[in-house]
């Protein structure tokens, strides 16, 4: 079984210092670059580009990371803000999914370590297609179902996460699954139905 | 831990040889998440970016918030001035025939309707609006309302009550005047709950799917749309295209097409028309008919070289075989 992902429970500063001492973004970028990136690429999916989010977290992060108030741990902090960012960037993207990009080409570019250009290729549908699925899920559903069963948190860390009770993660873990196998086969029946034209 | 003893278990650490759907999903589960592990390369990558991060001029970030907080405010005006023009001719003109539509406001949505509009393609300036204008004041009872709600556009008009006109009233002027979904939500909540059978309910229907639009809840603005029928004389032009980009949205391709085509039934080269060809390309493109997509990109460039999709249109047309 995969290990989870151990969250940081000190707050990188303490909180009466946070306001005046200087904040060490590069160091900050050295400890939790990776931990972002993969919120980023898994919040995300294929169509939004890990690295920009990872960039403009850090920006942000640079600029107000001065007012954190050490309540929370900063990992907590890093992920609201990248899940602040990935939300506009998939906004964004709905621009410009339609035609521009395909879903498909887009996945495609994923790193999918090393398979054949077919294995590629069809991972990057397969990723795709759970993707657009998730995207048909309420915000809080859709995350809270990635950071389960992707990132692989138990729900008591995804409540310190996203700043909800253990219960009510767990309710929305419950209908995000529920969910996302009725959104399944709504979307097999219509791949079916357009095989059968 | 505690919790984690409690936590259900998860799909993705089944085996998928032990069978079952959630065995299935999770082996995706587990394919999505290697596929997803940030490489050596990309961290190094995003190191790069973060060494060299993107800065703007802070001459142009003004500039552009200048530019964003200006059309913020025309439009308002704009919205605001069309709205009281179309209340004061309704009020003082002669009854209108029964056919005629109501005249065009060029406002567009504030917020965070911008985003939901976003979506959309731009509206072009001839374009009508997809919602029945506002009133910029508590309206008068109209003399008429434009919705005949007991069937069919020929059929006799019911006049509203004002406190009817008052309430849909304050609902358009919160989502169109102030910008506030929210607050427009809850006074179509309120008009729904005090005119259930209401004159007016199929203007505050489409009120509500524009502003759960830009509350970007645009999967539940569908169907409110979707319920719109000819016969119901508010499926205009604007409102269908506006909802066949929905069905699009929603991989309902089949009903989005149906919309777009009666779309470009009328005309290809308007603001509508471009946005129909721009979406039923992008429907025929995800049912593989590259050839018939080709035609309608190719139709859109050739009427809207300048439109809001050419650069895509442009680009998707290269990528095709």
């Amino acid at each position: 079984m995969r290990r989870p992902v151990p969250l940081a429970r000190a707050p990188l500063l303490a909180p009466d210092a946070a306001r005046d001492a200087p904040v060490d973004v590069a160091a900050l970028f050295r400890a939790h670059a990776r931990d972002v990136m993969r919120w980023a690429a898994r919040l995300g999916g294929p169509d939004v580009d890990a690295e920009d989010v990872v960039q403009e977290v850090f920006l942000v992060a640079n600029r107000r990371l001065r007012t954190f108030d050490g309540r929370a741990a900063v990992t907590t902090w890093l992920f609201r803000a990248t899940a602040k960012v990935v939300l506009a960037a998939r906004r964004k993207q709905r621009l410009r999914r339609w035609l521009s990009r395909t879903p498909e080409a887009a996945a495609a570019t994923m790193s999918a370590g090393g398979p054949t250009p077919s294995e590629a290729l069809e991972r990057g549908r397969e990723i795709s297609d759970v993707y657009r699925i998730l995207d048909r899920l309420p915000e809080t559903q859709r995350r809270v179902l990635i950071l389960f069963e992707i990132e692989g948190l138990s729900t008591q860390e995804i409540a310190e996460l996203v700043g909800a009770k253990i219960a009510t993660v767990r309710v929305w873990l419950f209908r995000a699954r529920a969910r996302f196998l009725e959104e399944r086969e709504r979307s097999l029946d219509a791949v079916s139905k357009e095989v059968a034209r | 831990m505690s919790a984690r003893i409690t936590d259900p278990e998860r799909w993705s650490d089944r085996l998928e040889d032990g069978g079952g759907l959630e065995a299935s999903v999770g082996a995706t589960f587990r394919r999505v998440r290697e596929a997803t592990s940030p490489t050596e390369d990309a961290l190094e990558g995003a190191a790069r970016r973060w060494r060299e991060p993107r800065r703007r001029a802070p001459v142009l970030v003004f500039a552009w918030r200048a530019a964003i907080v200006a059309a913020l405010i025309l439009s308002t005006a704009g919205g605001v001035g069309a709205a009281a023009y179309y209340w004061h001719r309704r009020a003082s003109a002669p009854r209108p025939a029964p056919s005629a539509p109501p005249p065009a406001a060029p406002a567009k949505p504030h917020g965070r309707a911008r985003t939901a509009a976003a979506l959309l393609p731009p509206a072009g300036p001839a374009e009508a609006p997809v919602f029945p204008p506002a009133p910029a004041e508590a309206p008068p009872p109209p003399p008429a309302p434009p919705w005949p709600h007991t069937g069919g556009r020929h059929a006799p008009r019911v006049v509203p009550p004002a406190e009817e006109s008052e309430v849909l009233g304050t609902a358009f002027r919160q989502l169109r005047s102030n910008g506030d979904a929210a607050a427009a939500i809850r006074a179509l909540d309120e008009y729904d709950r005090r005119f259930p059978a209401g004159a007016l309910r199929a203007e505050a229907r489409i009120a509500r799917a524009e502003a759960l639009m830009a509350e970007d809840r645009r999967r539940e603005a569908l169907p409110l749309l979707a319920g719109l029928t000819d016969e119901d004389g508010e499926l205009t032009r604007a409102v269908r295209i506006t909802r066949a980009e929905l069905y699009a949205e929603a991989d309902r391709c089949a009903d989005a097409v149906r919309d777009f085509d009666r779309v470009l039934a009328g005309s290809a080269d308007d603001a509508a028309g471009g946005r129909a060809l721009y979406g039923r390309a992008s429907c025929r493109l995800q049912a593989g008919e590259a050839v018939r997509a080709r035609t309608d990109l190719e139709t859109y460039l050739a009427l809207h070289p300048e439109g809001a999709f050419a650069p895509a249109a442009r680009r998707a047309l290269d990528s095709l075989p």
